[in-house]
């Protein structure tokens, strides 16, 4: 198994293959960060009809099955599907689009749980002290730091692990679309469990490394 | 202080995206984005075997485009073609192929190559598969021994063909319900997990050659128990695994790229190509995972005779000069596939081909040689001399020309090649009649895997005829030993068809064999043609 390892990091593919997996994963968290921050903000603070109804989504879509997404993505992206003409399928940008729907709902609920979370008292006294409605916001967010830091460090977890909706709409291309989970696969199917294992090693220590890079950022907020 | 806020959000985000700076396709792959891409969607086999990664970076030095391989079962994969996700296919299920076709899906569908199926289980085999005489019967006796049995269930070619089999033997554990039985364990994966699972589990499968080889290494509690040591080997022709690639059609669905599709059919079937698959894995594996199949790698616009110590190599025009004989009205039927219509076919008879390299060869001395006729694909057919140059009896030509000599040999001696289901000596033997009479007309017993011989394939007399000839092959004067006369008995070697001249897919130079209203025995590139003694 050390020889497996050895193989799959003397790999010039692999290292094509890491990079892959972090600009899809990275480019699907900074897209589903963009949005779901927003969101979920705006739902944890903002008092509307039909929020228990939002809510009810947005924890329903942190169930979504992976594979389920993808369906929906490949379904889309088709030739003869409603934006087949994109020519997306099968090319990173399917697989950060699918990857981005997973990982909304997870950065959105989790940052309304977290913004819910913090005392209203803090809100009422901003604004008191004659912050605008922006400022008052950005302060809550900031209180909320520990839980948006685990909405995103979720969001992560749950994509670069991802295999179902990548697999389906990225189609596993060598050197393309091929991802860590994908080329974990791959081998498995192939009855490489040594070279599967070396893989699943990588990418754990990989995310283990992003994960404490992560921790550090929220520790010098701090 | 609100500056430093945004660092939670947004900067962990932003190392990503540091990460993940540039464009989203890998640089290697960006510098190129201008390049023709082709799809092409095919079956796991392909891949996980290695072949494709040896043969498509001369394709992609050719065309000076990139090919996307996307592979997943043949059902995803025939789905990804109707709905104009794919380019090519290369698949390997000849039924959904058909219907695919059928709905007009492809513009063009051609077979590539082919390997086999093997029966795998647990190396103590409880079911007892080794002794089994064929797919079906071995899939029965696993029914029977209700051993467990591990199937792909993922609409795959692998498991395309399980169903057929079980479909023939006549049980189908795979229905759906409280009837399914607790020793199918219907997996839903690929070749390579489905084996895994099945040596964990002490279970039979179905496995296609090459995947088994490539991994049996890695499945000690496994073996081969049905299919033989090779391809060639494979006692069940119905184990035979056909790959074809079809090319979308660009009409049906716009977006495809129909010309880039064709280009790549023709380099994968051009004889270079093929070669390289038929070569694969000989290095790596000791053994060729893959038989070349393509027209154009069979065809052959020549044919080597070699005869009394001459030989001469004929080449197609050589032929077509030599004086040409017209064989119409003939049925032509097949062994193992039926009726494939009647034509006129016009060529150059054996006797005339073989006369004009040997003239000796006609005369009397020389009437104990064999002459075969080998075709490029490694089929052989053999003539006995009397029935080019001398005369039969009615029963000895009509046994060769229903093609009882496939399998039971020339002159019925019987045959028991290696790994091959052995067929019996017929030749002077004593057969009960009926049973025979019953076998042969229904396509059961011995006789199970063979088309019926029904009336209208052999009549009542012509069955008679070889009967007789097999139970008394040496006595005369009995109707049996009535001589089939030269123009109603005709071995050509022919190069039309209706009229035209036939292309590699017809077989170019293919043997006929006429009689009477018969030609049941034909072989398609004709490469050599060989006489011993």
């Amino acid at each position: 198994m050390i020889d497996d390892s050895l193989r799959a990091l003397g790999d010039p593919a692999l290292l094509n293959i890491v990079f892959l997996t972090f600009r899809v994963t990275g480019l699907a968290l900074v897209i589903a960060t963009a949005i779901g921050v927003p969101v979920g903000a705006a739902v944890g603070l903002a008092r509307f009809p039909g929020k228990r109804l939002v809510t009810l989504i947005l924890y329903t879509g942190m169930g979504l099955p992976p594979v389920v997404v993808g369906l929906w993505v490949y379904m889309l992206l088709s030739r003869s599907g409603a934006l087949g003409s994109l020519a997306w399928l099968f090319t990173p940008a399917a697989m950060v689009l699918a990857q981005t729907i997973i990982a909304f709902p997870l950065v959105a609920a989790l940052t309304m749980s977290a913004v819910e979370g913090v005392d209203p008292e803090l809100r009422l006294q901003v604004r008191a002290l004659g912050a605008t409605r922006r400022q008052s916001s950005w302060i809550v967010l900031r209180e909320a730091r520990i839980g948006l830091t685990a909405a995103i460090v979720a969001a992560f977890g749950g994509i670069i692990s991802e295999v179902g909706a990548v697999m389906l709409v990225g189609g596993n291309i060598e050197g393309h679309t091929r991802v860590l989970t994908t080329a974990i696969v791959l081998s498995t199917r192939q009855g490489d469990f040594g070279l599967a294992m070396a893989l699943g090693t990588v990418l754990l220590l990989l995310a283990l490394g992003a994960n404490a890079f992560l921790l550090q950022l929220q520790g010098r907020a701090r | 202080m609100m500056r430093t806020g945004t660092v939670v959000a947004c900067s962990a985000a932003a190392v990503l995206v540091a990460v993940a700076a540039g464009p989203i396709e890998p640089g290697r792959v960006a510098a190129s984005s201008q390049q023709k891409v082709l799809r092409l969607a095919t079956t796991t086999s392909t891949v996980d075997t290695g072949l494709l990664a040896d043969i498509l970076p001369d394709f992609q030095a050719r065309c000076g485009c990139r090919v996307d391989v996307v592979a997943v079962g043949t059902g995803q994969a025939i789905e990804l073609g109707k709905r104009g996700d794919a380019d090519v296919l290369l698949v390997h299920s000849p039924e959904q192929e058909a219907a695919f076709m059928k709905e007009g899906h492809g513009i063009r569908r051609d077979d590539v190559m082919y390997n086999d199926f093997v029966i795998v289980g647990p190396t103590g085999d409880p079911a007892g598969v080794a002794k089994a005489s064929s797919a079906r019967d071995a899939f029965r006796s696993i029914a029977r021994a209700a051993a467990a049995f591990a199937s792909r269930g993922d609409r795959s070619g692998t498991h395309t063909k399980e169903r057929a089999i079980w479909k023939s033997a006549g049980i189908d554990p795979a229905e759906e319900g409280p009837q399914r039985p607790s020793w199918y364990l219907s997996v839903g994966q690929g070749m390579g997990e489905t084996l895994a699972f099945a040596n964990e589990k002490q279970a039979y499968a179905l496995a296609d050659r090459a995947t088994w080889t490539s991994m049996q290494g890695r499945l000690p509690s496994l073996r081969r128990l049905f299919g033989g040591g090779s391809g060639d080997e494979n006692p069940d022709r119905d184990l035979r695994n056909q790959y074809s690639v079809i090319v979308i059609d660009q009409a049906r669905h716009p977006g495809v790229k129909a010309a880039l599709g064709l280009q790549f059919a023709d380099w994968l079937l051009s004889k270079p190509t093929q070669a390289r698959i038929a070569a694969f894995g000989r290095d790596s594996a000791g053994r060729s995972l893959f038989y070349a199949d393509s027209d154009e790698y069979k065809a052959t616009d020549r044919v080597r005779v070699e005869s009394g110590g001459r030989s001469r190599t004929f080449t197609l025009g050589e032929i077509a000069k030599l004086r040409s004989t017209t064989l119409s009205g003939v049925e032509y039927i097949g062994v193992k596939k039926g009726r494939l219509g009647r034509h006129a076919w016009t060529g150059v008879s054996l006797t005339d081909l073989l006369l004009a390299l040997d003239p000796g060869i006609a005369s009397k001395s020389r009437s104990t040689s064999t002459i075969e006729v080998v075709s490029s694909d490694g089929w052989t057919a053999s003539f006995t001399w009397h029935e080019l140059f001398g005369s039969v009896s009615r029963g000895e030509g009509l046994y060769r020309a229903k093609g009882c000599n496939e399998c039971h040999g020339l002159k019925a001696e019987g045959t028991r090649p290696e790994g091959k289901r052995p067929a019996p000596k017929l030749l002077g033997e004593t057969y009960p009649v009926g049973d025979t009479t019953a076998m042969i007309r229904s396509g059961t017993a011995q006789h199970e895997g063979i088309t019926a011989y029904t009336a209208d394939r052999l009549s009542d007399a012509d069955l008679a005829a070889i009967l007789g000839w097999l139970a008394r092959p040496n006595q005369a004067g009995t109707d049996d030993v009535f001589v089939v006369p030269p123009p109603r008995r005709i071995a050509m070697l022919a190069y039309e068809r209706d009229g035209r001249p036939m292309t590699g897919r017809d077989g170019l130079i293919q043997l006929v064999v006429g009689f009477d209203e018969f030609a049941s025995r034909y072989s398609h590139w004709v490469s050599e043609i060989r006489v011993r003694y």
